[in-house]
């Protein structure tokens, strides 16, 4: 395990992201990766950093539109193209791999069919908003595609036979498994990481241990909740919390 | 780990599911001189080598098996309800070790819906005690409200994070009671297990060994005892003998190299602690002659009556730093709202929590509830750490047509057919859930929160097979054993007859203790459950030892 010790992955401070409020923080700096980083947590983020699957399920074009789509739920406009974290190919994966979250809804079809019929009901949209292919779309609507598909009834054929809200949320929830499962994102929203063997000391309002981020240029987001379109309700499928 | 018994020697007792429940009772009956073989559908975890501090590598640990989820309000299941190895549930629970209350028990004759349990407060008492004792709660020197404890927690409460702290402002500010939170994670060391060192990773699986699953408290020492641990094996079916008695159980081991092997263990005294989804899954799979909807379901009730804890969520922004990844999430709590006040438009009430999710939970839940994506979710996220949510726990009621079925179409990698669960909220469960978040949302506003938003979301599986003292009107009797098949028990979060508004791992770890001692004592009086001729001791007094 001496190799794990010294092989840390540069992630750049903040995560290279333009706007976090964390721009110093080192997510694996050598001090952080001694100690709060143990072997098999480790080797678990050298390899999805080192070894990005490669596309086994979906096709080239499908995998090109995935890659858009990503791009609209996460945009990384802030880092140069190499420095961005892939999504789409860990979604592949799992696909092929057939390893699902543990249920489907009853008038969802499995995953695997889910994710062709979405991606088809995609540019179906697209091509009846704007007579384009999804990938052909300028920004602005690529967003209002993606607005109707979250709304539940855009138009196309392949909704007929997916519910496109529900697919919607978990195409998102995918995208963010994938996206915050990456030391850069960790990094730019300040968070400590695996925290393993080194645990935490100071944990009252205010106050950090030294290795954890220091916050340089607060970024509220009470504006972002105001006007966001949601409210605050609807189901959040988002995993355990107590 | 390799065999002790054979499985056509039949061992004394046979327990299906290596949970709460089922590690509680293979320690208990093991150390009492049984023969105990325990199936674990998925693996024997080593903390040290399998638990990563990672969200998405730690998905191993969750029942991620195919289910269906169904009905108005289909619950979210995988992650959020159920474990899969050694340790079940309780290696990824979020460790609060609650009491039921007093009333919890007796819901029908004091609020006139719902049903009674067979059995009191008063006959937990005890093995609350003693669960407490083996896990090492963690808790407050003085509790404020029901029941009244005979004696102190084990170990003294933990420190509090920047959440429990907001959250005790906000309580203070409106003169609501509050206490720190019993927990299931040691703050000293106990036995050879370290204390939490507040990583804040505790629903992924302690790599640290503070936290008190059953894979490092019951199992180690159910193992020392000569029981037998057998992992990666899922119960596939449980047969009868020509006796009407149960005889075995044929279930499907996974190979090391990922083949199946169908395999079968013969025992006198078998207990399904499955969980309130698999238990009746399993008992539905099982239908033979004699039993052609299912086994032990002559009631008709095996699967109904499913109910879960409305756990909605509210978050509040904060201009402090919260840091919410610190420390075990749920450092304090009030139950000040716990029982039925007749000023409510609702019966029963709920317990409020504070709770810390790590980034990938917290970004889903935002951006479902605020309908986030592109650039300002990731915005958001930038404000992660000033966030600080409050998590309820709600008495859901008792309504049969919640219930867990056989999918008619999907089959699971084994090729059984997998659950379906069919859920929707009640009236009085929709007025209760409305009053929680009012009240999480003013105890957030009391400590100064700029904004607030709500995620919905559920916890805990139960019902399902619920005891009672009528065969006609409940799957298991007291002492949760069968009417149908003497010798058949179901021991597990499903047969609570109601959900209370509380946690329910320490309720189903003492429910397990009480069934434990019933067992013992009845075997050293000679009688090992394998008389078809009724009826013997079937009400709920507490056994002598």
């Amino acid at each position: 395990m001496k190799r794990l010790r010294n092989a840390a992955p540069p992630i750049p401070p903040g995560g290279g992201a333009q706007h976090t409020p964390y721009p110093e923080f080192q997510v694996t700096n050598t001090d952080k990766w001694d100690l709060d980083w143990d072997d098999k947590t480790r080797q678990l983020v050298l390899d999805r950093l080192e070894n990005i699957p490669p596309y086994r399920f979906f096709s080239a074009d499908e995998a090109r539109l995935l890659e858009a789509l990503c791009d609209c739920v996460l945009p990384q406009p802030d880092r140069p193209e190499a420095q961005r974290v892939p999504i789409a190919p860990w979604i592949d994966e799992r696909l092929h791999n057939g390893a699902g979250p543990g249920y489907r809804y009853e008038n969802m079809p499995d995953d695997r069919q889910a994710y062709r019929l979405g991606l088809q009901g995609f540019d179906e949209t697209a091509r009846y908003l704007f007579d384009m292919t999804f990938l052909k779309l300028p920004g602005v609507g690529r967003e209002t595609v993606m607005r109707h598909v979250a709304e539940g009834s855009p138009p196309g054929k392949s909704w007929e036979s997916l519910p496109a809200a529900i697919f919607f949320q978990m195409f998102v929830n995918e995208v963010i498994t994938n996206y915050y499962a990456h030391p850069a994102a960790w990094a730019e929203i300040g968070f400590n990481g695996p925290a393993s063997p080194r645990g935490h000391i100071r944990l009252r309002l205010n106050f950090r241990d030294p290795w954890e981020a220091e916050e340089c240029r607060p970024r509220s987001s009470v504006e972002i909740v105001r006007r966001s379109r949601g409210k605050g309700h609807g189901p959040a499928k988002g995993g355990p919390t107590h | 780990m390799t065999a002790k018994f054979l499985p056509n020697d039949p061992v004394d007792v046979l327990i299906v599911g290596a949970g709460a429940a089922g590690g509680v009772l293979s320690k208990e009956l093991a150390e009492a001189g049984f023969r105990v073989v325990v199936l674990e559908a998925g693996p024997h975890w080593q903390p040290e080598r399998d638990f990563v501090s990672d969200e998405k590598g730690a998905q191993k640990i969750y029942w991620t098996d195919p289910r269906v989820t169904a009905g108005e309000d289909p619950i979210e299941l995988g992650a959020n309800v159920t474990g899969k190895g050694v340790g079940g549930s309780t290696v990824h629970y979020a460790m609060v070790a609650l009491r039921m209350h007093e009333s919890d028990f007796m819901i029908h004759s004091l609020d006139g819906v719902g049903q009674d349990w067979p059995l009191t407060y008063a006959d937990l008492e005890p093995h609350y005690e003693r669960v407490e004792h083996e896990l090492g709660i963690s808790g407050p020197v003085t509790w404020p409200w029901s029941p009244k404890r005979r004696g102190a927690y084990p170990y003294r409460e933990h420190p509090f994070n920047g959440v429990a702290e907001l959250f005790i402002r906000g309580c203070e500010g409106l003169g609501i009671r509050w206490a720190p939170c019993p927990l299931a994670t040691i703050s000293a060391p106990k036995d050879d297990r370290p204390p939490c060192i507040y990583r804040g990773w505790c629903v992924y699986g302690c790599s640290t060994n503070a936290k008190s699953s059953t894979l490092v408290t019951y199992i180690p020492k159910a193992v020392r005892a000569g029981a037998e641990i057998r992992a990666n094996c899922m119960a596939a079916r449980v047969n009868l003998g020509p006796d009407g008695l149960a005889h075995s159980v044929t279930y499907i081991r996974t190979t090391g190299e990922g083949g199946q092997v169908e395999e079968q263990q013969a025992a006198q005294l078998i207990i399904l602690c499955c969980y309130a989804i698999e238990t009746p899954r399993l008992l539905l799979n099982s239908a033979q002659a004699g039993f052609t909807d299912g086994l032990a379901n002559s009631s008709g009730l095996v699967g109904k009556g499913l109910m879960v804890h409305p756990a909605h969520i509210v978050y509040g922004r904060f201009p402090e730093l919260v840091y919410q990844y610190k420390g075990p999430p749920t450092l304090a709590l009030t139950q000040d709202f716990y029982e039925t006040d007749p000023r409510n438009d609702y019966l029963r009430g709920f317990t409020i929590e504070p709770i810390g999710p790590l980034p990938q939970t917290f970004a889903r839940q935002a951006a479902a509830s605020l309908r986030l994506w592109g650039q300002d979710l990731r915005e958001l996220m930038f404000d992660y750490n000033h966030y600080a949510g409050l998590g309820l726990v709600g008495e859901c009621l008792l309504d049969d047509n919640n219930r867990v079925t056989l999918d008619p179409t999907d089959k699971d990698q084994y090729g059984l057919p997998v659950a379906r669960v069919t859920f929707a909220w009640g009236e009085n469960d929709r007025k209760l859930i409305a009053a929680g978040i009012r009240k999480q949302r003013e105890i957030l506003e009391a400590a100064n929160a700029e904004v607030t938003w709500q995620a919905d979301d559920t916890a805990h599986i139960l019902g399902s097979c619920r005891m009672g003292s009528d065969r006609k009107t409940s799957v298991v009797d007291p002492w949760c054993r069968s009417w149908d098949v003497p010798n058949l028990f179901v021991c597990d979060g499903s047969v609570f007859v109601t959900s209370s508004a509380a946690n329910p791992s320490l309720t189903i770890q003492a429910i397990a203790t009480r069934t434990a001692d019933y067992i013992i004592s009845r075997a050293r009086s000679g009688d090992f459950f394998r008389s078809t001729t009724e009826p013997a001791l079937r009400q709920a007094t507490t056994p002598v030892r």
